[in-house]
Parts: structure tokens; sequence; C-alpha cells
């Protein structure tokens, strides 16, 4: 049975905007349980935004880091405990692209990996023992980067509103019902899933 | 649709287990609370970055500092080489608390409201000031 926390955050998510403002305020006063459960709850969203932005381990958890301390000291100033979702979302892009900067490096948005990186099949592919799973997986790490990271956003907080994934894929709102279609269309069609699922059925 | 979905659920199944946050990002984060600065002003980071790149410029010609802000008081942070230069005003003997993960050192600038200190090895940090009385905190940032 889940505690009173996870209940509290788990109603805040389902959209329920006086859970959200409950949550808000218990923060505020200290509440480390609901923190707790908020961190739960939603640093796996952080953590992929700082993937999508193709960061490594040690730079993914700097980040990550970085924007739950933030969320510490800026708490009193949410005014709309609705969109803390969209909050860590875009505050996590921020940090990403800040630290790309600062490393000289540059996201390249529409080009698929061509070489190396998380195109090439990895040790994570060691979890997947599943051949159409793994098939999947590679087809998702050879779409581009801003296909990546929508698909991420969609997949992990289908509740976010467009207008905090635009603003966190930096796009404008209106492109990403097309990009959405765009990114399953390639996903689905690539050689790889096609491959491995008519091979599975 | 319904393609789709069951698409993205599977994406979802497969995300989940290949590159799932570590625990020791989840536990760290866990404890940031404990960090929470209390009775103190905030000096936000200005977002120079969206602002700069909107403008063309490339990440290669940036130069500039952090600069914090709250009121009157100004936290401008330049990283030079493995050191990081701070400006504070007004300018003033003032004393910084330079907070990186778990440690901390304590430093004073000089009367111009200069310091430099190493970049510490823990990420991300932030600054921690006695502003005349004012107790002032910056974001945390990655540097």
């Amino acid at each position: 049975m889940p505690d009173a926390a996870t209940d509290l955050v788990t109603r805040a998510r389902a959209g329920d905007s006086a859970a959200w403002e409950q949550v808000v305020e218990r923060v505020r006063n200290g509440d480390r349980a609901v923190w707790e459960a908020l961190v739960e709850r939603y640093t796996s969203l952080v953590w992929s935004v700082a993937r999508g932005f193709r960061l490594a381990d040690a730079d993914a958890g700097d980040v990550h880091q970085t924007v739950w301390l933030r969320l510490v000291e800026h708490i009193e100033r949410i005014r709309e405990p609705a969109r803390l979702p969209g909050w860590l979302s875009a505050t996590a892009r921020n940090e990403c692209l800040r630290l790309l900067r600062r490393q000289g490096r540059e996201l390249v948005d529409d080009e698929p990996e061509a070489e190396g990186g998380s195109a090439e099949p990895g040790p994570e592919e060691l979890v997947l023992n599943d051949e159409r799973d793994a098939g999947l997986w590679r087809a998702f790490a050879a779409l581009s980067a801003r296909c990546q990271q929508l698909l991420r956003l969609l997949v992990l907080e289908p509740e976010l509103p467009y207008a905090d994934v635009a603003e966190t894929l930096g796009v404008p709102v209106g492109s990403l019902g097309p990009t959405r279609s765009r990114c399953l269309d390639r996903l689905r069609s690539s050689a790889e899933v096609s491959r491995i699922r008519s091979a599975g059925t | 649709m319904s393609d789709d979905d069951d698409l993205l659920a599977d994406l979802a199944r497969v995300l989940g287990r290949v590159d799932p946050p570590p625990d020791h990002v989840r536990e760290a984060a866990a404890a940031a609370i404990e960090l929470r600065a209390f009775d103190a002003e905030l000096a936000e980071l200005l977002d120079e970055a969206g602002d700069l790149a909107d403008a063309g410029v490339r990440s290669a010609d940036l130069a500039e500092p952090m600069v914090f802000e709250v009121g009157d008081v100004v936290v401008e942070v330049e990283v030079v080489g493995d050191e990081l230069h701070l400006q504070v005003a007004p300018t003033a003997v003032t004393a910084v608390v330079v907070r990186a993960g778990s440690g901390s050192a304590e430093h004073t600038t000089d009367d111009l409201g200069r310091l430099s200190v190493p970049v510490p090895d823990e990420r991300p940090i932030r600054f921690e000031l006695d502003v005349g009385g004012r107790r002032v905190v910056t974001d945390w940032v990655v540097v």
C-alpha cells in the first residue's frame, strides 16, 4: 500500500491541481516524505531530459542534482504548482544547454547519429535479452536528438502539457504534432524493427 | 492511433530498462532538501544562454561570466582555467562560502569585491555571501 506522500504525488500527477498545491505547500514546509515522493516520481523525467541531450553519466548526474537543488530554493516562487513538471523539464533543458555551451559542444538537432555514440549497440543492450526490445532500442538510438527527446517526454510524461514539451525542446507548439508523427513513423519503419518484428510474429 | 500507443508503450518499457536514473543520483536528489538555505535572499542566475543563442552567438565565442542577481547585489562568476573569478557588488570586503556537494570552503573577497578560488572538485556549486549583514545565496550551477 502506498504511503500518504506517494499517494499525494500520484494524485497530483494524475492532474489533480489541488494535490499539486498541497505538494508544493508541504515541500515549502520541509515535508521530507513528500519531497522524496516527488523526487522518486520525477527523477526519470529530469534524467531523461539530460540523456536526450546526450550527456554522459557524470554530466547527466550533475544536471539532475542541479535541477533538484534549484527547486529546493525556488519552491517559494513556484506560482503554478500544477506546472511543476514543466518547470523541472525546462530547468533541466536550460542546464543541459549551459553545460554543453561551457564544454564548447553543441547539440546536433536533426542529423541521425552517423557514427559511434548511442547508435552503436552498447552495454545497455545486455539488459535487453529480448530481441525485439533490443531492435527497438537500436532504432530509437538511431533517431535524431529531437525525435529522441520528444519521444522520451511523451513516454515518461504523457500528461505534460504541449506548451511545456515545446519549451523543453525549444520548438514551437504547433510543430509538435507533425514531429511526433514523423518520429514515430521513423521509429516504426526502421529496418531493424520491421525485421525483428516480422521475424518475431 | 492505437498503433502509435502500442509503439510508445513498447518504448516506455525499453527505456525504463535500458537507462533508468542510477540509485546514487536519485538518493542525492532526495537529500537535496537538507541544503535548503533558510532566511537567505536568493540571487538568481540570469539566463545568458537562450538569449545569446537566439542572437546567433556561437558557443565558442562565449566567455561571458555567469551573473547572479538579487536587488542591488550582483555576483559575477567567470571560469578561467581551473579557477573561478568572482566579482561581488556592491564592492566591499565580503565573506563568501563556496559550497560544492557536501563540502564547503570559506573565503573573503578583497576590498573591491574580488575573489579567485580553485574550481571545486564536486559539482554543482553555489556561493553563500554575507553582504553587509544580509545573507545571500546564489542559484546552484554546474561549472
